[in-house]
């Protein structure tokens, strides 16, 4: 299987950590990542709210590049985000001719005109949990994150709305209510994931700016859901509830308190580190909400 | 097979009455107008709206009810379905646009209706007449992503945040200690970037999209 490496912008910015890490631990088990190296932005949240067909366009060019000049059977992305605009292009090409067609006729004027929505769109979570899994995870370890408690969350459109989630896919999808990938992984390292019932609650990032306030309280409630059960720190599967949690909690702290304050990292770098990894390769020291104070303590960087 | 005069208990309350009889319909044919819904129909996203049969399952399952009173996507599709546009305007306007676009209820939904895309649909419905008076925060930012998606092709976080607090008005809380602190950490540890990579024929790309905008 040829994958295709989408990370989006955030990952080019502020979530670099996500990034690199991605490709630490991909590298180590063996998956190959060929980056689309031309990418757009996926539109987002916006594109849709904007143009119909605008919002299939935008990851259709993706894909189109993905398939016409990488040659590659699959896509992963990282970002939720991203995930959702590209599974959401494809369920619509897979269910209305018309958009289908738009989207072609598009894709043979700007583009290679090769993508007919057919490419499998994998996030990484989901693709690490089903190709290398957390058996060979545990057999990785060279430094078990013993001591470490851990709240996975997994924040909205991982696995939510069902009709695109579930839409052409050939690899086993997580739970969609109670998703476990990310905490089998996480269990995986030696790390002990604590039980919290905000896993999939939303943390607000899409109104982030637009809706301080009350993307600030959402975010607040499931920080510290969290840390009332007893997290060291929080691991995540995207960057837009990483800047959410992690880039806003100190404005979010100040105003919901220190109740909130807990470090915020993404799950790949916690699993590099299990793997032996640097934490300065990691970029352990990103996260504003820095989780190095509490790695040290408990003797894992 | 139970008798229609069963006498049903639940949590200690006795239902009374021929139980098994169709409830009345919500939807009042007397007083309905499509006209609104029509609109919100051809609105993006708004195509699935009246898939909905009214059961509330969206409006069950939505992050803000807990955090937000009288948020109810069940009931701004109702409000639009029956054409009661004075009601949405008086008394939902200022929470229509707060959907965080969480997405459970149209994972949930059984009817296939896309609801957190449709609610989207009656915010825009709302800005395109015009009922706030001014642009809002979420046209604002909506603009402004658009175009910076269309002129580079990718997002520049820093260049978004700009941007919208400049054209919301709010440039000096960006100026706050705060802010500037969390900036300097992010330029030092090299987050930032002073030139965003170009994509390679972006512009013929940016054509065609804006010309699918206009």
């Amino acid at each position: 299987m040829k994958l295709g490496y989408f990370p989006g912008c955030s990952l080019k910015g502020m979530a670099r950590a996500y990034d690199e890490s991605t490709k630490i631990v991909a590298d180590g088990f063996g998956i190959e990542l060929m980056e689309i190296d031309d990418f757009n932005c996926c539109g987002a949240l916006e594109a849709k709210g904007s143009n119909e067909k605008l919002s299939y366009m935008l990851p259709a060019r993706v894909m189109d590049s993905a398939k016409g000049r990488f040659h590659v059977d699959a896509v992963v992305t990282p970002c939720n985000g991203c995930y959702h605009s590209l599974l959401r292009t494809n369920a619509a090409m897979n269910e209305n001719a018309n958009a289908k067609s738009d989207v072609i006729s598009f894709l043979k004027d700007v583009g290679y005109g090769s993508y007919e929505g057919d490419i499998d769109v994998r996030h990484f979570l989901e693709l690490f949990y089903n190709e290398v899994g957390p058996e060979k995870v545990k057999n990785a370890v060279k430094k078990p994150l013993k001591g470490l408690k851990v709240a996975s969350y997994y924040g909205c459109l991982y696995e939510r709305p069902k009709t695109i989630t579930k839409t052409g896919y050939k690899s086993k999808r997580d739970d969609s209510e109670n998703p476990y990938f990310q905490d089998e992984l996480l269990a995986a390292t030696g790390a002990e994931v604590i039980k919290f019932d905000a896993a999939a609650s939303c943390c607000g990032g899409a109104h982030a700016l637009q809706d301080e306030s009350l993307s600030a309280t959402l975010s607040a409630t499931i920080l510290s859901a969290a840390k009332k059960a007893g997290a060291d720190i929080l691991a995540l599967p995207c960057p837009l509830c990483g800047a959410a949690l992690d880039i806003k909690q100190p404005e979010i702290v100040k105003v919901h308190g220190e109740d909130a304050k807990i470090p915020v990292v993404y799950f790949t770098q916690l699993i590099g580190l299990s793997m032996g990894k640097s934490a300065k390769d990691l970029k352990l020291t990103d996260p504003i909400s820095n989780p190095m104070d509490v790695l040290k303590s408990k003797g894992l960087v | 097979m139970a008798e229609n005069t069963d006498k049903m208990v639940i949590d200690g309350v006795e239902l009374v009455g021929i139980w098994k009889e169709f409830l009345p319909s919500r939807i009042l044919y007397e007083d309905v107008t499509t006209e609104f819904l029509d609109e919100v129909k051809k609105l993006p996203g708004g195509a699935t709206i009246a898939r909905c049969y009214q059961c509330g399952t969206c409006t069950g399952g939505c992050t803000l009810p807990e955090f937000v009173d009288k948020f109810n996507p069940r009931g701004f599709i109702n409000l639009v379905r029956r054409g009661h546009y004075d009601i949405l305007v008086s008394d939902y306007k200022d929470l229509v646009w707060k959907c965080v676009s969480c997405n459970r209820c149209t994972h949930r939904c059984p009817r296939g209706v896309n609801t957190q895309e449709v609610v989207r649909a009656i915010a825009k419905f709302l800005e395109d007449r015009k009922v706030f008076g001014k642009l809002t925060n979420d046209e604002a930012f909506d603009e402004i992503f658009m175009d910076e998606v269309l002129t580079d092709g990718r997002i520049d976080e820093v260049k978004i945040v700009k941007d919208f607090y400049s054209k919301t008005g709010r440039l000096k809380d960006m100026m706050s200690g705060d802010q500037l602190s969390l900036g300097f950490k992010m330029f030092t540890s090299g987050r930032i970037k002073l030139f965003g990579g170009k994509i390679k024929d972006w512009k013929k790309v940016s054509q065609k999209l804006k010309e699918e905008l206009q």
